[in-house]
């Protein structure tokens, strides 16, 4: 719009100044021609010397008459009339002499010659004039004659200028023309230009007017935008101000202004930033949002930040309400963190209780066990002993009692393991076929005895080897199988490995037991497979039992990935199942001796009764916590007079006797006990199996030997072999070098974890500790004293405490000390690093408990 | 003093004339008549009028002027009697003088004109007395250098030269 006006105005103001051009251009020629005319009009000589030369002629004619009149009448005849008519004539000529008449003729030589013709006629005349006569009238007649040609010739220039005067007077009437037309035009362009001027004038008011719109209407619409603006920026929640480059205030909001109240009367447009606000001043140029508190306690979040043109944004939110959350949050954080720790204490505290439970409930049923094992043995030599027929009815119940207590210990023992989470599956490769064929075989004498017939059934698809807790499977096997048999009257039991449907990973194997009892009433089947649960008060007292067998069976089951189930018809019998996913394995390359981790039992069944004769805590409680395992009832001796004595009491099925005791040692005993005609099969416990003395052992009668540390699978071997009665290998020494031996063999510690638990061995790492210090200060003193029986003694002990920890270093230098006591010509060794020794192997032992507390 | 003494002079010339005026008597021309006076006029010497020879003009007291003329070369001095004051010898009622020449020319002369501007009634120019063949005896000369309102060509008709006779009407 704005550049249209301007490019008409433009125009508009070109066309002007043409116009102005023409008309001066105009202007300067009529000048010119007026001044040519007025050049013209001034020459008027012309028209002068008409008059003159007209004059001129009169004054001749005068003259000449005067001249007449005188010469023909010499009476009459006035020279003083004559005189003045010549005079007056001179006069005329006089005048062409001089001023402007003379300017006019000359450039007219033949005015200029009649002039000169005339003035030297007049001079001669003066004279003549004088001497004239009145009545002379020849010579006047002369003189006529003389001046008579003037007259003509001064008509004729008369009639010359008249005819000049005439041209010149249309010369100047085309140059008046020209000037009027010039007149005309000029005043014709005056006029239009003046028009134009009107017309532009007009029209550049009325441009004005449109750019006086124009302007208004972008008056208007830049105060619709700054109300809008305005509108925009008191609308949005923060305080807002805008500034100029050099801080002053351009606008701001209400808000804005709320936030200073104090400088209330400094917020106004041009206000400086710096009195308004000093803190943004400092800060202008940064732009990370900050919090500031105001003056009245108020917090704001101040995010400013300077725009391109130099300008300052300021944008304030108020965050009061922001803060005081934050803070009632910080708070409410602190005071659920306090509660969160009370709860975690109190957690912990209950978790330690439960721990605390569950060890209490471990040792419980670990040291009734101990006392059960001497019941059971009293009642066993009360059964060989004669008895009535009414005190052996006693007996029998009583062992029966003992069996069903400790059964339920065992219970008690393993489900107490798995609470605690204590329990860990150790998978082997194993035979379905054989596994199942070894629980026929336990349960075949007692279930042919109970007049059952007993069944087993496996599937051609099973396969050969499959990947499993073996042990802890045969457990399940065991505990559906007891109680068929205990609650089949007549009839069958069946034991049966199928496949079930399934592909790779989800093929399942199904272990099931049916037999022809009485069933499960349908009413009691949801609490079977329950913690703690037996059919009814009425069963439990007469079968006896926990009911915990099948909820650490469905419990086991659940930790491989199985399931467990049942289907029953009361009074026609059950089946009991469990499906594991068990992955097909390859043959293991050597076919060792299965391993059974499960309870050991005796060819009849029972749990096999054990006599161990150590007299070493530590060695007792890591032996005990083996036979534990292993199902056998143990009893303990301190050394061999103790065992000769026990095993007078008691029947055995298996003696585990140490060799080096006090009082009297493993040799010395089992010999004693071989003369007394003992048949229980004795396996010597010894830290050194040199050569000679597996030999030595067979000779005082031992059945075999294990060699300390005990190992979980070395003794149950041996177990299972002396239950058999199988003959038992004499393990040969294998003495490592010395040097190799670390301070504590880990792997040997880790292994016993696995094969009894951590708390046991934790327990035992306590112990041993004590034991340790004490036999090392017992050996240290014997060495101070070179009392070489007693270095001996101490040294293996030393040996064997070391080894059955894993102390191997330790171990290694009892060994070397022991060595040397035996034999009297060798010098006693000086042993200065036991101490240190101890110490590091004390302190690996500390270690080694840590470790496995935070782990 | 001196100013005071020639302020004396003027009155005293002026009451001179005022009686002169006043007696309506003019001193009749000893010597040859230049010029005779007409009409509307007060004082006479004749029946016809006022006339007057060289010595009653000169009487009249003498004025100069230089001025150029369009009928002469260089700038002249004229020396004669002021129009005004033989206007007032003669006692001039009449507003226009009607003055006629030797050569019979005539003009019209405006006698307020003739009182307003020092107009001189010429008889010497460049201290020679005008004669009939240098366009005198007597000459109007006008001021024309010193007015430029007179400068303008109509002004010259009234230069009438060679005067014999003023009729006042």
């Amino acid at each position: 719009m704005i550049g249209r006006l301007r490019r008409s105005a433009t125009a508009w103001a070109v066309g002007l100044f043409a116009l102005v051009l023409a008309m001066a251009g105009l202007l300067v020629a009529s000048i010119l021609r007026y001044e040519d005319l007025q050049k013209r009009m001034d020459v008027r000589l012309p028209e002068a010397s008409v008059w003159h030369s007209a004059q001129v002629e009169v004054e001749i004619a005068r003259f000449l008459d005067a001249l007449l009149r005188f010469g023909s009448d010499e009476k009459t005849g006035n020279a003083d009339e004559l005189r003045e008519r010549f005079e007056v004539l001179w006069s005329r000529i006089d005048l062409y002499r001089a001023g402007n008449l003379a300017v006019a003729i000359a450039n007219r030589p033949d005015y200029r010659q009649l002039v000169d013709e005339l003035q030297a006629l007049l001079e001669a005349t003066d004279s003549i004039l004088d001497r004239l006569r009145p009545g002379d009238l020849i010579e006047a007649h002369a003189l006529h004659d003389r001046f008579k040609p003037f007259l003509g010739r001064f008509r004729e220039m008369t009639l010359q200028d008249l005819r000049r005067d005439m041209e010149r007077g249309e010369e100047l009437r085309g140059l008046h023309q020209q000037v009027t037309r010039h007149v005309l035009l000029f005043v014709g362009l005056f006029l239009t230009a003046a028009v134009l001027v009107v017309v532009g004038s007009v029209r550049s008011t009325r441009q004005m007017h449109r750019l006086f719109d124009v302007a208004e209407a972008a008056r208007t619409d830049a105060e619709l935008s700054r109300f809008q603006l305005r509108q925009a920026v008191e609308s949005i929640n923060e305080g807002f101000a805008l500034y100029d480059a050099e801080d002053r205030l351009i606008l701001c909001n209400d808000r804005y202004r709320a936030l200073y109240p104090a400088r209330a009367a400094l917020i106004r447009p041009g206000g400086l930033l710096a009195e308004i606000d000093p803190l943004a001043a400092q800060r202008r140029g940064e732009s990370a949002p900050t919090e500031n508190r105001l003056e009245d306690g108020r917090w704001v979040l101040v995010s400013d930040r300077a725009t391109d043109d130099g300008s300052f944004v300021c944008i304030r939110a108020d965050i009061t309400e922001l803060k005081q959350r934050e803070c009632e949050l910080t708070r409410t954080k602190v005071l659920l963190e306090q509660q969160a720790a009370e709860m975690r204490t109190l957690a912990k505290a209950a978790q330690a209780a439960s721990e605390a439970k569950s060890r209490f409930l471990a040792m419980m049923s670990h040291e009734i066990r101990t006392p059960m094992n001497g019941v059971l043995g009293v009642l066993e030599l009360l059964a060989d002993g004669p008895l009535e027929p009414g005190q052996r009815r006693l007996v029998e119940t009583a062992r029966s009692s003992a069996d069903a207590l400790l059964a339920i210990l065992n219970d008690i023992l393993d489900f107490s393991k798995i609470e605690a989470g204590q329990l860990q599956l150790e998978p082997v490769v194993f035979s379905p076929a054989e596994l199942v064929a070894g629980v026929a075989d336990l349960w075949a004498v007692p279930t042919r005895a109970k007049g059952l017939e007993f069944r087993v059934e496996q599937a051609p698809d099973v396969p050969a080897f499959v990947r499993g807790d073996a042990g802890r499977i045969r457990q399940m096997l065991l505990n559906y199988v007891s109680n068929a048999v205990k609650f089949t009257e007549a009839g069958r039991v069946t034991l049966a490995v199928v496949c079930r449907p399934g592909t790779g990973a989800g093929r399942m194997l199904r272990f099931s037991v049916s037999d022809t009892g009485m069933g499960i009433p349908a009413a009691r089947t949801a609490d079977l497979f329950q913690d703690f649960r037996q059919l009814d008060a009425s069963t439990a007292r007469r079968y006896g039992g926990t009911g915990l067998g099948l909820a650490i069976t469905k419990r086991l089951a659940e930790m491989m990935g199985g399931e467990v189930g049942f289907a029953s018809r009361p009074g026609e019998g059950s089946t009991f199942w469990f499906d594991l996913p068990l992955p097909e394995a390859a043959a293991p390359d050597v076919v060792a001796e299965p391993v059974e981790p499960g309870p050991l039992v005796t060819v009849d069944g029972r749990a096999p009764s054990v006599l161990l004769v150590e007299d070493n805590a530590t060695n007792q409680l890591v032996a005990r916590a083996f036979l534990d395992r292993l199902g056998c009832r143990t009893q303990l001796a301190g050394n061999g007079a103790e065992a000769i004595d026990a095993a007078a009491r008691q029947r055995f099925d298996v003696i585990l006797m140490d060799i080096s005791m006090p009082v009297m040692d493993g040799i010395e005993a089992t010999r004693r006990l071989r003369a007394e005609g003992t048949t229980v099969p004795i396996i010597a416990l010894t830290a050194s199996a040199g050569a000679g003395d597996a030999e030595r052992f067979r000779a005082a009668g031992m059945n075999g030997c294990l060699l300390k540390p005990i190992v979980f699978g070395g003794l149950r071997a041996a177990l299972a072999e002396a239950l058999t009665g199988a003959s038992i290998g004499m393990a040969a020494a294998s003495a490592e070098p010395e040097s190799a031996r670390p301070v504590l063999d880990r792997e040997h510690v880790d292994r016993l974890r696995a094969e009894v638990g951590d708390e046991i061995v934790d327990t035992l790492i306590a112990a041993a500790c004590q034991d340790l210090t004490q036999v090392t200060e017992t050996c240290r003193q014997a060495l101070e004293k070179a009392d070489r029986p007693a270095l001996r003694t101490a040294a293996h002990a030393l040996k064997g405490l070391a080894a059955a920890i894993g102390a191997s270093a330790l171990s290694a230098r009892a060994a070397a000390i022991e060595c040397v006591a035996k034999d009297p010509e060798a010098d006693l060794p000086q042993a200065p690093d036991l101490p240190e020794l101890l110490a590091a192997t004390l302190q690996a032992l500390s270690s080694a408990t840590m470790t496995r507390s935070l782990g | 003093m001196i100013t005071r003494l020639a302020g004396l002079l003027v009155l005293a010339s002026c009451l001179l004339a005022g009686q002169t005026a006043r007696a309506g008597t003019l001193p009749e021309p000893s010597g040859p008549v230049l010029l005779t006076v007409t009409g509307a006029i007060t004082n006479r010497n004749g029946p016809d009028g006022a006339r007057f020879d060289r010595a009653m003009l000169e009487a009249l007291g003498l004025s100069e002027l230089k001025t150029s003329t369009s009928w002469t070369d260089g700038v002249p001095t004229f020396r004669g009697v002021l129009a005004a004051r033989l206007l007032d010898a003669v006692g001039a009622t009449g507003k226009v003088l009607h003055a006629v020449a030797a050569n019979d020319y005539a003009v019209d002369l405006d006698a307020d004109e003739m009182r307003r501007y020092p107009i001189l009634l010429a008889m010497e120019q460049d201290g020679k007395q005008l004669r009939l063949r240098d366009r005198g005896p007597i000459w109007v000369v006008l001021p024309r250098d010193a007015y430029p309102e007179l400068q303008s060509v109509s002004q010259d008709q009234k230069w009438i030269w060679q005067v014999r006779s003023i009729e006042v009407r």
